[in-house]
């Protein structure tokens, strides 16, 4: 062997790491090189200075309180507290929140999903929070603490099979379930739906197999190597992976959403200044919501609306070219992609389109914009309704009393059935 | 046989398991037996006893929190060790370097001597001043191989790196206290050792 080679080998010689043939071969080599001997002599100095000289204990007295200093500590890091009133809070006010929205469907205010999902996440830290203060509480009168309940419970066979159990249901509906819904319609329900539906569905797995690892044993996260798993950069890629496009769409969605949802709020102001008499600021409000908005598919209520205000003050000339203007809008809309429209914008888009054609006298053209219109929702109770509603507008009297009909006898207990049974009695 | 005294002769994985079910006089024994070697560690990581304090106990909160996690119940000193290491990595903190002067070094004596306490001072300062120079992956890979006195696949177990990865950082670290600890174990062969 070369010095060379020795020298690389000297760590592993001093700590006891080589085999029997690569170490007699060393030891030969030690034996006729006083220059190696040296290396070697100052690595197990080396050894010693760091294992004797690099730390030290405390004096005693740091000991002995230590056990009560980290009981405190772990007093604080078990949160089981929390967890007894979250974990039943949530799964309560979700619930709750599926009656809720079943019993009140048909009324003339149904709870929209997002607000009862709002709903369920405010229960369930309502009652964590709670449950956490009477628990302490609770504790204290009872001389012990969240460890010792911590123990009692995880020492109890079934105790320890229900909160697995709570954290299943948890998981799977709470996460998963709803969890994937809020993703897909309000979370990205501007983007293509093979993103909003895909990253749905990667929610509800995610959540289903954690749902299923939690009852099946302790961990929460599918083992995929012990290595990786007390990797710091392991958690933050995957942490990342899961936050940073969750974060894109949001943004994304927000940012859709701000680019597109104005001219509605605009149009509604615009109405309440011309209903107060102020015209002027009306036209002016339309006209700059068209120059800024223009490529929103609510830009179209805004044209409707100008034309509108255009004929009731005698310039039918000018209201005709504003339809017209509109019409182009609309072709022009439809030319680029709209994959980023959500259900509402697609509807504002048509049923203003079809508002729009009617004006400028091309009737199939509106009559197309109203079926594909239709044909967005055919089971949606509003969607029929405003169509019937759009086709009465137009003139079409028999086609609106037929839709007004499939609403009544379709969603009979809806309040669109209500308006829809005055509307006909109104045309008859 | 108080409970104590009953946990005091059972292996770690046998006072996993009774962690697992929820015994907290198993709990206490494993702390008793790891707490000491653990804050060793902790403070040859950091160089300050509070640091060194609050990561060794944050690292068997972190052990009994995820306990049920651990597959060989055997290996729990090991486990939490790369638990700890972890936490040290995450908390890696910088000290000052303040240089050792030539001047500063002194020939040895008895060791029974104000001389001799002095130059031990020194020494160790040298010595964790050197430590705590290295970047923080290889003040782990040192530290466990020359104070825990591991092997080099059961630190690549602990660090979550292959092994090659803990030669590497090792041969960095030794060229590096080598050059830092020249004087003192120039002196240390010169006077016959220390």
């Amino acid at each position: 062997m070369t010095c060379s080679e020795v020298f690389d080998l000297i760590p592993k010689y001093c700590n006891g790491e080589l085999d029997e043939e690569v170490r007699r071969q060393v030891e030969e080599h030690l034996a006729e090189c006083p220059k190696c001997r040296t290396e070697v002599g100052r690595e197990e100095l080396m050894q010693r200075l760091i294992a004797e000289e690099s730390s030290e204990d405390p004096p005693d007295e740091y000991w002995e309180d230590y056990r009560t200093r980290l009981r405190s500590r772990l007093r604080g890091a078990t949160g089981i507290l929390w967890r007894m009133g979250c974990l039943p809070g949530c799964l309560m006010g979700l619930i709750g929140s599926v009656l809720v929205f079943v019993l009140m469907r048909h009324s003339p205010h149904p709870p929209s999903v997002f607000a009862l999902a709002i709903g369920v996440v405010i229960i369930g830290a309502a009652m964590g929070l709670l449950m956490r203060r009477v628990g302490k509480r609770a504790l204290q009168r009872l001389q012990t603490d969240e460890l010792s309940l911590r123990r009692l419970i995880f020492s109890n066979r079934s105790y320890r099979f229900a909160v697995r159990v709570a954290h299943f249901l948890f998981l799977l509906l709470v996460g998963g379930v709803l969890g994937a819904y809020m993703f897909s319609a309000f979370l990205t329900d501007r983007l293509p739906p093979a993103v909003s539906y895909g990253g749905a569905a990667a929610i509800l797995i995610v959540y289903t197999i954690a749902a299923f690892s939690r009852l099946r044993s302790s961990e929460l996260i599918p083992n995929l190597t012990a290595q990786n798993r007390q990797s710091p950069l392991w958690k933050r890629l995957v942490a990342a992976a899961l936050v940073l496009p969750f974060l894109g769409c949001l943004a994304w969605n927000r940012s859709i959403a701000a680019a597109v949802n104005p001219p509605l709020k605009i149009s509604m102001e615009a109405d309440k200044a011309y209903e107060r008499g102020d015209r002027a600021s009306a036209i002016s409000m339309l006209q700059s919501c068209i120059q800024r908005y223009g490529k929103s598919p609510r830009v179209l209520m805004c044209y409707k609306d100008l034309g509108d205000i255009y004929g009731k003050m005698g310039n039918k000339a000018e209201a005709k070219k504003v339809y017209r203007d509109g019409v182009r809008a609309y072709e022009r809309l439809i030319a680029y992609p709209t994959f980023h429209y959500n259900f509402r914008d697609r509807r504002m888009l048509l049923e203003n389109a079809a508002g729009l054609y009617h004006k400028v006298g091309q009737d199939q053209r509106a009559r197309e914009a109203l079926r594909t219109m239709l044909e967005l929702a055919p089971k949606n109770a509003e969607n029929v309704y405003f169509t019937a509603e759009h086709y009465a507008e137009m003139g079409d009297k028999e086609e609106a009393k037929r839709l007004y009909t499939v609403v009544i006898l379709k969603f009979p207990g809806s309040m669109w059935a209500q308006f829809a049974r005055s509307d006909l009695r109104r045309m008859r | 046989m108080s409970e104590a005294d009953r946990q005091s002769k059972l292996a770690d994985a046998e006072l996993v398991g009774g962690v697992r079910s929820g015994s907290a006089a198993a709990f206490d024994e494993l702390v008793e037996r790891h707490r000491k070697r653990l804050y060793r560690l902790a403070f040859a990581m950091t160089q300050d006893h509070d640091m060194a304090d609050d990561l060794s106990q944050e690292a068997f909160v972190q052990a009994f929190k995820q306990i049920r996690q651990l597959k060989n119940p055997e290996s729990f000193g090991p486990w939490l060790r790369k638990i700890l290491v972890n936490l040290c990595a995450r908390r890696a903190v910088a000290k000052p370097h303040v240089p050792l002067m030539e001047s500063d070094l002194v020939e040895a004596e008895a060791p029974d001597t104000p001389h001799a306490a002095a130059e031990r001072g020194i020494v160790r300062r040298s010595v964790r001043d050197a430590v705590s120079e290295l970047e923080p992956t290889e003040r782990a890979v040192v530290l466990l191989y020359y104070m825990e006195g591991l092997k080099q696949a059961e630190i690549a177990d602990v660090l979550g790196c292959p092994v090659g990865t803990v030669w590497s950082r090792l041969s960095s670290a030794r060229t590096k206290l080598r050059g830092r600890l020249a004087g003192l174990m120039d002196v240390a062969e010169d006077c016959g050792g220390l």
